[in-house]
């Protein structure tokens, strides 16, 4: 525990240099556009100058050549067939085009066949415009411009998250584009009640952030606390969730997370019918969800779509899943070099028998074990896939069976590094937080036995009381001593008896189902 | 900040919690021999009045805990000196359970360890649970009692093969004598200490429920402490018991079920662990706060971890040995322990219906 | 910068805390697990200890279990226990000891001091088997040949455990032993180990119960005693009655036994009633026993309780008219269920026990008679 205060004290000092350098971030001129053409034109091809992909194209109509107009684009962010199709084939062949002062209007009402046109006279926002992919059109003698919509970047289908499976229930998963992602949240909450509000973060990657809530059940106090820690961030860019996750954390020096994050937009419509937020980064197939609490760790999606009986079993595999990651090479290292009176006798024996001849002490030796396993397992994850079975042949059989064959480490070692490890697996999300305190226990567990492990569980426990998340406590339900309040944590109760929303996150509207159905 | 608030389920929690605390590692009423649990029954029938007193107590000033009552009943001057006195009562307190706890752990199972560095350990958590404050030590025991009350009693049932009725007779052998000397000695240790709660239920989300804590609390570790001494008589017999430091941990170390579910004594020595850490913790809140108060420092939060360090410094001087802490928790503490869970209280409620009843008479001369 | 090197300092610290403090960390395999161990003394008042020490120099993938034994001497019982490092090189550890053997002379200058080192130290258990050895050394026990397993103690420990099949012999541990040491009105006992040739080698064999006075022990008794001594005590779960009645050899099979003991105070004269009730079943009948029919099955039920009868009011007879020691926990029943008085005849029980009369009950159940419903036939 001391070390991560002190590495957290070291951290400060650095978060500190890092908030002025970002403060002080470029901007761009500000103003407005000119009504003549030509020098609109010489302002974008200056801001864009060593720019070969930004176009410029000169249009004229075929039947009125008095108007003169001229579009800009961004070559690579552009569908070409609405640019040629909606925009330009228009404006050139229309057949009763005025040149007076309405024909912003006629151009936007009546000529373009784009579905989304804004007038904007503002510089920043034509350039943004135009940096997103849409199309912007100069008009001879008008000092507003047309911003036509005009996106066409590809992106990957809508496919299956490799992160999150399962076996039952829908297998869509978001993406990167925004809009992309939110349909997938429309399209299941078909109500005006869904909200999404934009916000756009990083000075220099502008990445638009979407804050998505149900309005009547959202609690007003979580919404403006989300709110002021976005608007707060000062970062020059915002790749992915992931950072937007962290810089609105709670605890930023604890291992556990206060922000939730999926794949899947099924669990965030669940999580926004529970009163939560949800926050969704462009270019990013991601969603956070807050308030995050402890147990949410151990829910996953599948648990409500498939019979309760088997979910309460598998959550409590979970749960058993993790306690067992963190504290089994502890547990062993306390039963073999404090407490050998605790193992029954013929398992002392053959224990005993394992451990002849190895060099290292126990402590040492699981240790080195573990650190190997976490390299396994990182190898595993950053390989290209059809590699893998190298990577298993000599985990397994090198690592595994021979070392145990030349006596550099036990046998019994490699069964616990080996349920240490694919416990570990099974709840991907809080692998962090399991490493950590894994190590920390073990070296309790060398340094005072069991008594070592019970202060290092107290610590831990003490830890995972006092956060909270958004003002929310970390471990609510669990602490309240109510059994109605267990229902949806370390079992997962029938839906026809979860009538009420969880307390504290979701405040006005508690009710979720009228009468619940009878057995 | 916001005052903290505790429900009344986590209070219970945690005073249930705090009961429990070395009680289970020292054990109750051994002296009582056979008829430990008669001295357990009388010694709850003690306790109902005097927690009663505290209830009311708490009831005449709700939200204010016991330093303000002290301050507002007695005056300025002499509030002080009372606090003081409280004070220190739980200051004391809190070194003689860690004294307990590291005895313990360096007795039976850690002899080369030097007690220290286990008491070290434990004030460290202690001082990170009271600078986290009461609400997360009421989450922390909401989570952490039913695991002890299902260990409690789950190990009570694999006890069952080993148990000999026999151990019960004969009731009454040395007379009503020895009987009520326990029986005080379990009143003072542990029902009485809860009037150390007094600096904490200030918190309870509502006031009512003092009274629903207080006795919710003599119910269940009542309940519990009877089995546990029980359980411990029929099996090790009372020649035993006279003879062991650490009875309850020694009858554990007797369950052998078919040879498989056996040696489990470490279980029960880590919910042992888990209700001392509480009582420390509660007694380092209650003098932090009055501490606080007494100088009027802003927050408690920042004499907590010096007051922490200055109690296990005290608990390792407090005693040279086993035996004298022993003889210390056996014969005198009962009688220390009157001034302070009965006299002061005492006091304070006579003090407090005084002032009613004369302030009630001036109001009825007035409207004469 | 100075917060920097603090933090460093701080860091050190813990880690130096660490590394230097694992005080009570001892590796599994630099001790010696100790399985049992028995106890002599030599000419010259020392304690002579002989450890029964697991081997595991044979170990490997496949752990064969075998056993050494260590002979250590010391002052006292502690000091031979650790005087065992001088020739092992390894600390004992009696964490998983099962069986303490303790030979009979020294169990007759008193065994007080050997139960006050096992039990003030935390590493034994208090549910060590102890057992009385009946040859002049309790050494030889550890070197009798074992047989299902290659741990000697391991194999006693065994065989005192499946003892409620056999119940010819009394599992005492050692908390209970204390505990009847300190209980007024009961005297402690012990199982009986002897040596016993078996295929023509030495093996080792409960053979009955030791009775103690105070610590010391004071005279032993057989197997077949045993049998009707836990009978007394209320201690029988199974074991088999033999039944000879005339030409008859009948052996019944116990299911289940319960035994009342009864303190009566009446008149100024105190009688004990003991209530024996059994539930049998019927597992082996020789030729010449009659048995078809519920008459003859009463026959035998007959026979059964007066032999059982006869034989327990032998046992209590001896053990109040040759020794006068009250092995039965008359005195304490006396105690528990008249306590008063029990303070008035308390300082003189012996007298007392030695003249107390006791009615012995039996009740026998046959329950029934195996798969067989009468005997084998013979055909002329």
């Amino acid at each position: 525990m001391d070390m991560v205060i002190i590495l957290g004290l070291w951290k400060r000092d650095k978060n500190n240099a890092k908030n002025k350098s970002v403060a002080n971030g470029e901007k761009s001129e500000a103003g407005s556009i000119s009504s003549t053409l030509s020098k609109n034109i010489d302002l974008f091809r200056n801001i864009f100058r060593d720019d070969d992909t930004f176009i410029v194209r000169n249009v004229e109509n075929q039947n009125n050549k008095s108007i003169k107009c001229c579009i800009l684009f961004m070559e690579e962010m552009i569908d070409t067939t609405v640019v040629s199709e909606n925009i330009l084939r228009p404006i050139m062949q229309d057949n009763n085009l005025k040149n007076n002062n309405d024909i912003l209007n006629q151009f936007q009402n009546r000529v373009i066949t784009s579905d989304n046109i804004k007038k904007s006279s503002d510089v920043n926002l034509l350039t943004n415009s135009i940096l997103k992919g849409d199309t912007v059109l100069l008009l001879e003698d008008s000092s507003e411009a047309l911003i036509i919509s005009s996106i066409g970047v590809k992106s990957r289908a809508i496919q299956e998250p490799e992160s999150e499976k399962l076996i039952r229930g829908p297998r869509e998963g978001f993406t990167e584009p925004l809009m992309i992602n939110l349909s997938l949240l429309r399209k299941r909450l078909e109500t005006p009640d869904l909200k999404f509000k934009f916000i756009n973060l990083g000075t220099k990657t502008n990445t638009k952030i979407c804050i998505c809530y149900l309005n009547s059940l959202v609690n007003r106090k979580i919404l403006n606390e989300v709110e002021t820690r976005l608007k707060s961030i000062k970062i020059d860019g915002v790749l992915a969730g992931g950072y937007i996750g962290e810089l609105i954390n709670d605890e930023p020096y604890s291992p556990f997370k206060t922000v939730g994050s999926t794949e899947r937009p099924d669990v965030v419509v669940g999580k926004l019918l529970e009163g939560r937020i949800a926050i969704i980064v462009d270019g990013t197939p991601v969603a956070l969800t807050a308030p995050h609490l402890f147990i949410e760790y151990f829910q996953v999606n599948e648990d409500y779509y498939i019979n309760y009986y088997f979910s309460s079993i598998s959550r409590m595999l979970r749960i058993l899943g993790f306690i067992l990651t963190v504290s089994v090479p502890a547990i062993y290292v306390a039963l073999m070099t404090f407490h050998q009176e605790m193992i029954p006798t013929p398992l002392l024996i053959s224990i005993s028998a394992a451990r002849q001849g190895v060099p290292f002490p126990t402590i040492v030796e699981i240790m080195l074990l573990l650190i190997v396993f976490e390299i396994l397992r990182e190898t595993g994850t950053r390989m290209p896939t059809n590699i893998g079975q190298a990577l298993s042949i000599v985990g397994a059989l090198v690592l595994g069976q021979a070392s145990v064959q030349a006596k550099i480490v036990s046998a019994p070692i490699v069964i616990v590094v080996a349920i240490s490890g694919i416990t570990s697996l099974m709840i991907p999300k809080i692998q962090g937080a399991a490493i950590i305190l894994r190590v920390i226990f073990l070296l309790l567990a060398a340094f005072l036995g069991f008594y070592g492990l019970i202060f290092g569980i107290t610590g831990a426990l003490l830890h995972l009381c006092e956060m909270r998340s958004f003002g929310v406590p970390y471990l609510l339900y669990l602490t309240s001593m109510n059994p109605y309040d267990l229902k949806d944590t370390i079992i997962r109760a029938p839906l026809w008896n979860m009538k009420k929303r969880p307390k504290l996150i979701s405040t006005d509207n508690m009710v979720r189902q009228a009468i619940g159905r009878k057995k | 900040m916001s005052k903290e608030i505790v429900s009344q389920k986590q209070a219970s929690a945690v005073i249930i919690m705090y009961t429990l605390g070395s009680t289970l590692v020292l054990g109750a009423g051994g002296f009582a021999k056979n008829d430990v649990w008669l001295a357990i029954l009388i010694s709850i029938l003690m306790s109902a009045p005097i927690l009663l007193l505290y209830c009311k107590i708490q009831m005449f000033y709700p939200g204010k805990n016991i330093y303000e009552i002290f301050d507002s009943v007695f005056g300025k001057v002499i509030g002080k000196v009372m606090s003081l006195v409280f004070i220190w009562y739980s200051f004391h307190l809190g070194s003689l359970v860690i004294r307990n706890f590291t005895e313990f752990i360096v007795t039976v199972s850690l002899q080369k360890t030097p007690q220290n560095i286990v008491g070290l350990f434990m004030i460290f958590l202690c001082i990170w649970a009271v600078r986290a404050g009461i609400e997360t030590i009421g989450r922390w025991t909401a989570i952490m009692l039913p695991v002890t009350i299902f260990v409690i009693f789950a190990v009570t049932l694999l006890f069952a093969p080993l148990f000999n009725f026999k151990n019960l007779k004969p009731v009454l052998y040395n007379g009503m004598g020895p009987v009520i000397d326990s029986a005080f000695s379990v009143f003072a240790f542990p029902f009485a200490e809860t009037v150390i709660f007094l600096a904490v239920l200030s918190h309870l989300k509502e006031q009512k429920s003092v009274y629903k804590v207080y006795f919710l609390n003599l119910l269940i570790s009542g309940i519990s402490i009877l089995l546990v001494s029980v359980r411990t008589l029929l099996t090790l017999g009372v020649p035993n018991i006279s003879i062991l430091f650490f009875p309850t941990f020694a009858s554990v170390r007797l369950i052998n079920i078919g040879d498989f579910l056996q040696r489990i004594e470490i279980t029960v020595a880590m919910v042992f662990l888990f209700a001392g850490f509480i009582k420390i913790s509660i007694c380092l809140y209650s003098t932090s706060i009055g501490i606080a108060h007494l100088f009027r420092f802003n927050s408690y939060r920042q004499v907590v971890a010096l007051l922490g360090l200055a109690m296990s410094i005290l608990s390792v001087i407090i005693y040279s040995n086993t035996s004298e802490m022993f003889d210390w928790s056996d014969k005198i503490y009962k009688y220390y322990a009157f001034i302070f869970q009965v006299v002061l209280p005492g006091i304070t409620f006579i003090v407090i219906e005084a002032r009613k009843m004369f302030s009630r008479k001036r109001k009825l001369q007035q409207s004469n | 910068m100075i917060k920097r090197l603090f933090c460093t300092l701080l860091m050190l610290n813990v880690v130096a805390g660490l590394c230097t403090g694992c005080w009570n960390y001892r590796e599994i395999n630099q001790m010696s697990i100790v399985a049992g161990a028995a106890i002599d003394k030599i000419s010259d008042g020392k304690y002579k200890l002989s450890v029964e020490i697991i081997d595991l120099k044979t170990g490997g993938v496949e752990a064969k279990v075998h056993s050494k034994k260590l002979e250590c001497y010391g002052a006292s019982v502690y000091d031979a226990i650790r005087n065992a490092i001088s020739i092992n090189a390894n600390k004992l550890y009696w964490g998983h000891a099962e069986i303490l053997i303790i030979s009979k002379d020294v169990a007759k200058e008193g065994i007080v001091e050997i139960l006050d080192c096992f039990s003030r130290d935390p590493e034994p258990r208090l549910t060590i088997d102890i057992l009385v050895s009946k040859e002049e050394t309790a050494e030889k026990i550890l070197d009798s040949q074992s047989i299902t397993t290659e741990v000697r103690t391991f194999e006693i420990n065994k065989m005192l455990d499946l003892e409620k099949e056999l119940e010819k012999s009394p599992k005492v541990e050692i908390y209970e032993f204390i505990n009847s040491l300190g209980e007024s009105g009961i005297s402690p006992i012990m199982p009986v180990i002897g040596l016993t040739k078996n295929s023509g080698q030495e093996t080792s064999q409960l053979s009955g119960t030791a009775v103690f006075k105070k610590d010391k022990l004071e005279y032993m008794f057989d197997q077949e005693d045993t049998k009707y001594y836990l009978f007394v005590i209320n201690k029988i779960k199974g074991g088999i009655l033999n039944v000879k009645g005339g030409a008859d050899n009948i052996t019944l099979k116990i299911i289940k036994s319960k035994t009342k003991l009864k303190p009566v105070y009446n008149n100024g004269k105190l009688y004990f009633d003991l209530n024996i009730k059994t539930k049998t079943s019927l597992s082996e009948i020789n030729n010449t026993t009659k048995f078809g029919n519920v008459k003859d099955v009463q026959k035998i039920k007959a026979e059964a309780q007066s032999e059982l009868k006869k034989e327990v009011e032998n046992i209590i007879k001896a053990a109040q008219n040759e020794y006068g020691i009250d092995i039965f926990g008359f005195g304490k029943s006396v105690k528990q269920d008249i306590p008063d008085l029990w303070k008035k005849i308390e300082s003189d029980w012996n007298t007392v026990f030695k003249n107390v009369s006791v009615s012995v009950n039996v009740d026998i159940d046959i329950s029934n008679s195996g798969l067989l419903s009468r005997k084998i036939m013979m055909g002329d």
